[in-house]
């Protein structure tokens, strides 16, 4: 297997589906969040991991639509998956906010369910801002120019909840200059230091709190 | 709510046919089912299909110009779209989609340039093989050189054509300049393989194709060398099989009597 030469450190898909019978639909495709869909997840989960012999990373999808027969919120939805079939999660910031944005719910909220102690992995990347029939926002994830600005105030408050998590810019579509793309990257480690120094500082002043704590 | 199979059923059928309705219950924040949103997952699966049979027939977008590449690689995917997710193995129909596509009629050499970019993809994904060293045949006592049997290299592929398809994919390739040729001056055959990490792409003369094919399905040398100086008296068979043997036709050779 292809995995087993090249070992990557870790191995992801998304929530969504990308073939129909005899079509291979190149896309990420939603599904509704029912008790059914969630079901079906976990065995296709447990399948692929123990194919692979190894635990696998689920990401959360960009979606347009939702399913009016949806019964779970996705944040929950994602934590019962990872529980039930034991994977691991890939928080993808830019899909979280246009998910959202599409359904007109709140990423701060969505982001702050979702569950941190999982997340092994975060992408970011860059959208388009169109309309949709009734002129409210619909962002589509294009992944070809710079990662949004309200996208980085919500890594920022990501990774302030959960740590310094390794960070992927995705652009491969319009490919920048690599001047450009590194001042994304550069931008995304100087975040993680800022926080790892914090947590670091908090942590201290945790032990420090303990310390006094035991000697008091 | 109907189960889930059903209900992908429908979304994957009105995501291939424009034409039908947006599947209810795919809705909008206000709970709404909205045609534009629903239309991003239909555009970005038609540009996905385009762009990937751009990248496999850069010479034929060449000829034709983008605009005109994309309505013919959309009524192309509309007919046939990928059933693989490698997508490299996509449009292998396509040179037979051009033949009867009408707006190309005036461009008949058009779906043989197709087939040869499609020759180029697959010698390039084929398996790999070593070629045979033409020295391996110093051995063959000349008694039996009529017996061998040739294995033809696995990246092998021949296209045939009634047009100077070669000649034009070459002026149309990336670094090609395009000049002008007489489009009456006959037909081209060519011959792609790849022996090591690039393809190879050669000319090959009036009754080479006939030549490998015969000895691609298994005809002894001897035999194919009589079949083809029969149809093309003046084939030159030693000039070729040198050519053949340099440029990494062929994987191996036995050289026993054929069983009785």
């Amino acid at each position: 297997m292809l995995i087993d030469r090249y070992a990557p450190g870790a191995f992801s898909e998304h929530l969504a589906w990308s073939t129909h019978g005899a079509a291979f639909l190149d896309d990420l495709l939603p599904l509704p969040y029912t008790d059914e869909t969630l079901r079906c997840v976990v065995q296709h989960i447990e399948e692929v991991q123990e194919a692979l012999g190894r635990q696998m990373l689920l990401e959360n999808p960009s979606t347009y639509v939702a399913f009016a027969e949806s019964t779970w919120p996705e944040a929950d939805f994602i934590d019962e998956i990872a529980r039930r079939s034991g994977c691991a999660l890939l928080l993808d910031v830019n899909n979280a906010y246009i998910s959202c944005t599409n359904q007109q719910r709140d990423p701060g909220e969505y982001l702050d369910r979702f569950p941190a102690a999982r997340v092994r992995e975060i992408h970011l990347a860059g959208h388009f801002r169109d309309t949709d029939d009734e002129g409210r926002p619909l962002l589509i994830d294009t992944h070809d120019r710079e990662v949004a600005e309200s996208v980085w105030t919500l890594y920022e408050r990501v990774i302030a909840r959960i740590g310094s998590v390794p960070t992927l810019i995705e652009w491969d579509a319009q490919v920048p200059e690599w001047t450009e793309l590194e001042r994304e990257a550069r931008r995304a480690d100087s975040m993680l230091l800022a926080c790892g120094s914090t947590a670091a500082r908090e942590s201290r002043a945790e032990r420090a709190v303990g310390h006094h704590a035991a000697v008091g | 709510m109907r189960p889930w199979a059903e209900r992908q059923r429908e979304f994957a059928a009105a995501l291939l046919d424009p034409a039908r309705a947006v599947p209810e219950g795919l809705t909008d924040p206000a709970g709404h089912t909205c045609p534009k949103r629903f239309g991003v997952y239909r555009n970005n699966i038609a540009i996905a299909w385009i762009e990937a049979l751009r990248e496999s027939f850069p010479a034929v977008c060449r000829i034709v110009g983008e605009e005109f590449f994309r309505t013919a690689a959309q009524c192309y995917s509309a007919c046939e779209p990928p059933s693989s997710p490698v997508l490299t193995e996509y449009g292998a129909g396509f040179a037979r989609f051009l033949e009867r596509f009408r707006p190309a009629a005036s461009l008949p050499y058009l779906p043989d340039v197709a087939r040869i970019e499609r020759a180029w993809i697959e010698a390039y994904h084929a398996q790999e093989a070593p070629a045979l060293d033409p020295a391996a045949l110093a051995g063959v006592a000349s008694d039996r050189v009529r017996d061998i049997r040739f294995a033809v290299h696995p990246s092998l592929r021949i296209v045939r054509s009634r047009y100077r398809a070669l000649t034009i994919w070459r002026m149309s390739v990336a670094d090609g300049v395009p000049e002008p040729i007489d489009a009456a001056s006959g037909g081209e055959d060519a011959l792609l393989v790849r022996p090591s990490a690039e393809v190879v792409v050669r000319w090959i003369p009036p009754g080479g194709a006939q030549f490998i094919e015969l000895l691609a399905r298994g005809e002894p040398l001897g035999a194919a060398v009589q079949r083809t100086q029969g149809d093309h008296a003046d084939f030159d068979i030693a000039e070729h099989l040198a050519e053949l043997l340099e440029c990494g036709a062929f994987a191996g050779f036995s050289a026993d009597a054929a069983p009785s």
